[in-house]
């Protein structure tokens, strides 16, 4: 008994020693300590002096049908118990007092019963898990026949085979080692299982060692964690464990998840976390691990759970089509701009370049001196470079708003730009792309579309390249000259984009064609728009695109479905940029709205 | 040797493919500790001989599992992909789970670990926090306050 309960409690009691609840614990005193399990049923008889012990190993006594309340009688059906359990018993004790009796009337027998079944019940409360298998295999698994009696002179059971027996109640199904059975009826015994088979569950978030209840949770997905953490104090430090966060958000953050098919935005304009988030997407991309202690970050670096569900709100609202919207006024129509968390930049067809501060709305400032629209603009931490159908372009400074130099060269509309660290490319209604050298101001120009160039984009060594003429092109810029055209466009190709060898681009033919780089072939092609697709952006889970049918449309990188419709612009939609929680729009109207799905968070 | 005694902490002894029983990292280490001559049974003390047929069942039936490249971390890991075998295999109660689990564990037998917890994991499949609790039968140990704060940190989660 002693030894028993020192087994169940060191599982249940003590979490922090997690230890292995061995079956030989259990069996231990029945096989090797037969006088403690005599002393213990000789304690049971006190309370219950015609008792049937049953599972001394246990330190439990199972009753006769004696004590049992009147219902269980009226079955009159027994069960036989594994005679293991009662093998030393049998020796100890007169085998007549498991006789079945029938005295279910008599109160002074229902005392008697209740008399037994509280000790009891508290017993069966203190066993440890295989303890408790044990007994639950002493109740349900053998057949209610009764097994011959002769057999019971044969069993002799070495210490082994009782170890064995006792874990598994399939391994005691054999009939060669059966003792006499004890008769017990089964109202008794649902009452005993209804205890002890709740307690043969095993809490085992709680009692295994911490890196295994966290590999156990490493399997769940993000519901599942937080339905976890909600189960218990040691479930909820567990289910919150930064690392399984850490491992989700690498998951999802800024890629799409093979299992749920949910990619989660980086957002990388939230300046606390962008970086971490950034560096957990870096990590996931190069399959590294980082660590999740950034010693760089001066606040206290948040959860990653944190990060997981606020960026998980945010893409519900992508999905849902959930958002706010601000509207900002640039006069006469807006060809183009560009958004941070601090400003947006516009360019119009009045030549101004405008700076609204992106929180307030405010405009900052008015940049004049291109004498027509200015269609193509991009700015980093120093500098604004814009391009204007007068043919220039012109360099700016961001903080001060003078224009501090201007590129000629072109000799038609400047239309599309972008830099790097190194130069500027331009695409001109000329015809031309002019490749400018920051380094020694040099220019090179790549002759081959025959219509104008609406958009150019810097990849590496390549620059791609969309015309009127309704091709795309892939220059090298080494050399310099084309190397790659890819035509399907029944139109003129008015923006383009490229990423990890995808292309997509957009055509007044009203379509989006997504293409493989490599092979130069259209794998796929987005019907919607019902007029022209005058820019677009695409990342690791959307494609964004803006139409001259004055709607804004958002689809489904990989599957290329079209999730919904911004419809609420009253003009044609000339631009549009979005990063992970925002698309900002400008139209023709000069209307510029702000679509933000951190809402809600 | 193509066959190699092992003995549970309590005394059982079983004779298995040493193929199988190389799917333990333990017991490939201890093989080539002791030399092993085949004679003397290797001493499993942290394993049952219940528990011990049951990792010599997995062992025997994955012994010749083509060994997968090592898993990205960073991939998702799948819940769907326990095969008929391993479900059934795992169709025991929770207290021969619990000590499958452990010994995996202390076997090193990492797909059997990952079968065993995985199977824990989809337990929870799809079950609220109380019937996760009446699952394992866990007394919820939130002071009211607590509850509280649990459910409105984690009441993301029902929407889906």
């Amino acid at each position: 008994m002693d030894v028993a309960v020192d087994a169940a409690s060191s599982l249940s009691a003590n979490g922090a020693q997690r230890r292995l609840p061995t079956a030989s614990m259990a069996v231990t005193p029945a096989t090797s300590t037969p006088s403690a399990s005599a002393s213990t049923s000789a304690t049971h008889a006190d309370t219950a002096s015609d008792a049937a012990p049953v599972v001394p190993a246990l330190g439990l006594s199972l009753p006769a049908s004696a004590f049992v309340d009147g219902y269980a009688q009226q079955q009159q059906q027994s069960l036989a118990l594994h005679p293991h359990y009662h093998h030393h018993q049998l020796n100890h004790h007169h085998h007549h007092h498991h006789q079945q009796q029938q005295q279910q009337d008599d109160p002074s027998q229902q005392q008697q019963f209740r008399d037994w079944l509280l000790p009891t019940l508290d017993r069966v409360r203190q066993l440890s898990q295989p303890q408790l298998r044990e007994l639950l295999a002493a109740i349900l698994g053998h057949p209610s026949s009764p097994q011959p009696p002769s057999r019971s002179s044969s069993s002799s059971s070495s210490s082994s085979e009782q170890a064995a027996d006792s874990t598994t109640a399939a391994a005691a199904a054999d009939p060669a080692d059966a003792l006499p059975p004890v008769p017990i009826d089964p109202a008794t015994l649902s009452h005993v299982y209804r205890l002890v088979e709740p307690r043969l569950r095993i809490d085992f978030i709680s009692h295994l060692p911490e890196h295994l209840a966290k590999h156990i949770l490493s399997f769940c997905d993000a519901t599942r964690l937080a339905t976890a953490a909600q189960v218990s104090r040691t479930w909820r430090d567990v289910a919150n464990d930064d690392s399984l966060w850490h491992r989700m958000c690498a998951q999802h953050i800024n890629r799409k998840c093979h299992k749920c098919g949910w990619g989660l935005p980086l957002i990388m304009d939230m300046p606390d976390d962008a970086a971490v988030a950034h560096a957990a997407a870096t990590a996931a991309a190069s399959g590294s691990e980082i660590q999740p202690s950034n010693p760089r970050t001066k606040r206290p670096r948040r959860r990653w759970k944190d990060i997981y569900v606020e960026r998980l709100c945010i893409e519900r609202n992508w999905r849902k089509g959930v958002y706010t919207v601000r509207k900002l006024l640039h006069p006469d129509g807006v060809y183009c701009l560009q958004f941070d968390d601090k400003k947006i930049v516009s360019g119009g067809y009045d030549g101004t370049i405008r700076i609204w501060d992106t929180r307030t709305g405010d405009c900052k400032s008015v940049l004049e001196g291109h004498t027509r629209a200015v269609r193509c603009l991009q700015f980093d931490r120093v500098k604004i470079i814009s391009g204007s159908m007068d043919g220039t372009v012109k360099i700016w400074n961001i903080e001060s708003g003078d224009c501090v130099r201007t590129l000629e060269g072109h000799t038609g509309g400047v239309l599309s730009l972008q830099f790097d660290d190194t130069k500027l490319v331009t695409g001109s209604a000329d015809s031309t792309i002019r490749v400018w050298s920051f380094a020694d101001g040099q220019c090179r120009v790549l002759h081959g579309h025959s219509d104008w160039v609406n958009c150019v984009r810097i990849h590496h060594n390549q620059i791609l390249s969309g015309s009127d003429d309704g091709t795309i092109r892939v220059w090298d810029i080494q050399k310099p000259e084309c190397v790659k055209s890819m035509e399907g466009h029944l139109a003129e190709v008015q923006c383009l984009q490229m990423s990890h060898g995808t292309v997509v681009s957009g055509s007044l033919d009203n379509t989006v064609r997504v293409w493989n780089l490599e092979t130069g072939q259209c794998t796929q092609t987005l019907f919607g728009h019902t007029a022209g697709v005058w820019c677009l952006q695409f990342d690791n889970l959307r494609i964004v695109t803006a139409s001259h049918d004055h709607s804004v449309k958002i689809w489904d990188l990989e599957s290329g479905t079209l999730m919904y419709t911004l419809n609420s612009h009253l003009a044609p939609v000339n631009f549009l940029q979005f990063n992970d929680s925002k698309i900002v729009t400008g139209a023709e109207d000069g209307v510029i709205k702000i679509w933000d799905f951190g809402v809600n968070l | 040797m193509s066959q190699i005694k092992l003995q549970s902490s309590d005394g059982r002894e079983f004779t298995v493919d040493a193929k199988a029983a190389k799917m333990s990292e333990t017991i490939k280490n201890m093989l080539e500790d002791l030399g092993g001559d085949g004679e003397n049974a290797i001493p499993v003390p942290n394993v049952t001989g219940a528990i011990l047929e049951k990792v010599i069942q997995y062992c025997l039936h994955h012994k010749d599992d083509v060994a997968k490249p090592e898993e990205d971390e960073t991939k998702a890991k799948k819940q769907e992909d326990i095969d008929s075998w391993d479900a059934d295999f795992c169709r025991v109660d929770q207290g021969t789970l619990f000590e499958m689990i452990l010994a995996a564990n202390y076997l090193d037998i990492k797909p059997m670990l990952d079968l065993t917890c995985k199977t824990v994991a989809n337990m929870i499949r799809g079950k609220t926090p109380d019937e996760i609790r009446k699952l394992f039968n866990i007394k919820s140990d939130f002071s009211p306050e607590e509850e509280e704060q649990v459910k409105k940190e984690n009441d993301w989660c029902e929407e889906k």
